[in-house]
């Protein structure tokens, strides 16, 4: 592990792998300013979504372990009992059932009190174990946190300091403090070529993660934002494809059928401007699909129905009639299928080219990487992208791992705990259930005590003989 | 009086940190780290199905075995307490195993999730809010890239919110607290037979000792 600090160039190693140091200490990333509320702009969104989205966002609060094991417990204690008792394709008598039955809530009781007494805490020290980064990290085994707390754990230090602080404002506090870390962060990693592994001190002194590694992250973003899952290969394969076709079968629907739409669209912009009620407009949009599935329009025309009954606001469907009429004016210029064509795939390649370019300055960064120049002279090279922010991506993707392998570590200390807490779980439920049972329902249990002319007759007051009905069996004593 | 902290913290880093500590340096968590920094969802899915094999499976083991030893549960009531922990544990492991392959799936929950709440996000959805958002005095200089971040952030607070009360009410209230007791009450009565010959069946004499004795 190589040792690095902020503010002296002088101390940059120079790496085993050959990764070269970084000259120019002046070079400095912007930090990202957030310049809108985020908080007013959800407030936004839930006002414009339908009633059903509000309410599975008014659920979110209760994600999370304890109501999990809550809505769990709830199941066992109170659901399944019933499916034990009123079982009607068992053979086996009621009482036994029954008796059967009340073993899950107990169940359910136990699991609760051992997942709260123990889980839960075990869990916590775990968590902290990461968060103060207690972990003995190999560059194989990351799991150290601390050199990037999450929002969760600033926002549970700053409510240690500031009690009284609504939970709001704490969390858009922590969120703030996240984004200015991950400034700290880049900024270091720009001028000391190396990614931290432990928390920045004062000086910006810290211990590094091995060269090799950085490289490693550094080709993994590069790749992702290449050859990942929406990156720039496949948007610009699409653009030759996918986007042309569509575009192209469009266009020349509107070129040949312009009047029938343009006529359409003119109806719903008189609706909006005679300020009829969005619902109305979409009525009738509706009845238009309804009877040209009938008539068995052509599909475009049906398509661009759809399109313009699922703006969920009227000024999103002004928007969307003047942007087909737009279209609309364009292409019944054209004469033929040739100059729609030529008309879609100039319009793609100014969607295009940019993209192009960033494909270009990406392959440079993968070169310079390959090359073992350093963060820093990557960044440069980053400037010529559409926003500069590759050293950013680099840092969230190592946060990002080294979360990952935490949620690895997670899934098997999980599996260990719960299996130690079994044996405990078990033999409790072993030694309670009869017990509760006895005391609770004694006629289930059969724990009442038999009248002595029923069971037992006593001889002399002290021996205790066999009942009549388990002598012609052939019991003994 | 001594103070109690140091002894726990002791019992903390002893039993819990240090092993962990060894833990994370094997082997198998590296192969298990692998899995999650990939988002290989197979594999991941794959640890879970054998964690709960292995949890379930050890449980339901140890369920049936004290059942069936624990003398204090009424003779003739015993080996159904006991084969209903074996068929409820075998189905529990049968059931969690689907839900995990099926509805808890991250592939079957993006199909969930777009067939009921797609049309409220998808490209034509988006254009349309910001439309909205953009005609506002407040986000009159609001880029579309703003847009876009605070959007998908509050998609995917939404999609992981369906995907956590689909998991918790399909398989933890439906699968294992409705149908798995539903199925695994008449199935006991077949499982019972697994268990060896009913004392209380065929040892009246037996029964009537630990009566007695009682």
């Amino acid at each position: 592990m190589q040792v690095s600090s902020t503010n002296s160039t002088s101390s940059i190693p120079v790496s085993s792998a050959g990764i070269q140091t970084n000259t120019t200490a002046s070079r400095v990333v912007a930090p990202v300013v957030e310049k809108v509320d985020s908080k007013k702009l959800k407030k936004e969104f839930e006002g414009l979504m339908p009633r059903i989205v509000k309410i599975v966002n008014s659920f979110s609060k209760f994600k999370g372990e304890v109501p999990s094991i809550i809505i769990n417990a709830l199941g066992t204690g109170l659901i399944a009992p019933i499916f034990i008792k009123y079982n009607f394709l068992s053979k086996t008598d009621e009482d036994t059932r029954t008796y059967s039955a009340f073993r899950q809530p107990i169940s359910a009781v136990l699991a609760v009190i051992t997942q709260a007494g123990m889980l839960i805490p075990i869990n916590k020290v775990l968590k902290g174990m990461h968060n103060k980064g207690e972990f003995t990290d190999s560059s194989e085994y990351r799991y150290n946190t601390d050199a990037f707390p999450d929002v969760e754990h600033i926002q549970n230090e700053l409510k240690k300091t500031n009690p009284n602080t609504p939970k709001d404002e704490l969390k858009k506090l922590a969120e703030e403090q996240y984004k200015r870390n991950v400034d700290k962060l880049v900024q270091h990693a720009i001028k000391t070529n190396s990614i931290p592994a432990k928390k920045l001190t004062g000086a910006g002194e810290t211990e590094a993660i091995s060269p090799e590694e950085t490289h490693g992250v550094l080709k993994q973003v590069a790749d992702e934002m290449l050859n990942g899952k929406n990156g720039i290969n496949e948007t610009l394969t699409r653009y030759q494809t996918e986007k042309p076709f569509y575009q192209i079968r469009r266009g020349e629907f509107l070129r040949e059928n312009h009047e029938q739409v343009n006529k359409f669209l003119e109806d719903v912009l008189s609706d909006i401007q005679s300020n009829k009620s969005h619902n109305d407009i979409k009525k009738k949009i509706n009845e238009r699909i309804k009877q040209s599935e009938k008539a068995k329009d052509d599909e475009e025309f049906i398509k661009i129905l759809k399109e313009l009954k699922d703006q969920d606001n009227i000024q999103a469907l002004k928007d969307k009639v003047y942007h087909v009429k737009a279209k609309c004016g364009a292409f019944s210029k054209c004469e033929n299928i040739v100059d729609v064509t030529k008309i879609v795939h100039e319009r793609i390649e100014v969607k295009a080219n940019p993209l192009r370019k960033q494909k270009a300055v990406l392959e440079r960064i993968s070169q310079a990487i390959d090359e073992k120049k350093t963060i820093a002279d990557i960044h440069d090279i980053a400037k010529d992208l559409h926003e500069n922010k590759f050293v950013r991506d680099v840092i969230e993707k190592h946060i990002k791992n080294i979360n990952s392998h935490g949620k690895g570590l997670n899934q098997i200390t999980g599996l260990i705990i719960s299996l130690a807490i079994l044996p405990v779980t078990c033999t409790l439920l072993n030694y309670l259930y009869p017990r509760i049972m006895d005391v609770a329902f004694p006629n289930l249990s059969k724990k009442k005590q038999p009248k002595s002319d029923d069971y037992f007759v006593k001889v002399n007051g002290t021996i205790p003989l066999m009942n009549p009905e388990d002598s012609k069996r052939g019991g003994k004593l | 009086m001594t103070s109690i902290s140091p002894i726990l913290n002791s019992v903390v880093d002893y039993c819990i940190k240090k092993p962990t500590n060894r833990l994370a340096r094997t082997r198998l968590l590296k192969n298990v780290c692998k899995s999650y920094e990939s988002n290989a969802l197979t594999a991941i899915a794959g640890w879970a199905i054998a964690s709960v094999i292995l949890k379930d499976g050890l449980g339901c083991y140890m369920y049936v075995k004290q059942s069936l030893n624990n003398k204090d549960i009424p003779d003739d009531k015993r080996k159904f307490v006991a084969a209903l922990d074996l068929a409820n544990g075998g189905l529990m492991i049968a059931a969690q195993i689907l839900m995990f392959l099926t509805i808890s799936h991250p592939k079957i929950q993006e199909k969930m999730f777009n067939k009921f709440f797609g049309k409220y996000f998808n490209r034509v959805a988006q254009k349309s809010y910001q439309a909205v958002i953009k005609h506002k005095e407040e986000f009159k200089n609001l880029t579309g890239k703003e847009f876009n971040v605070a959007y998908e952030k509050f998609h995917k607070n939404i999609k992981d919110t369906f995907g956590f009360f689909v998991t918790l009410m399909a398989s933890t209230i439906l699968a294992k607290r409705v149908i798995v007791p539903f199925i695994s009450t008449p199935l006991a009565d077949y499982t019972k037979q697994f268990l060896g010959k009913d004392k209380a069946e065929h040892k009246d004499g037996d029964k009537f000792e630990t009566q007695a004795k009682k």
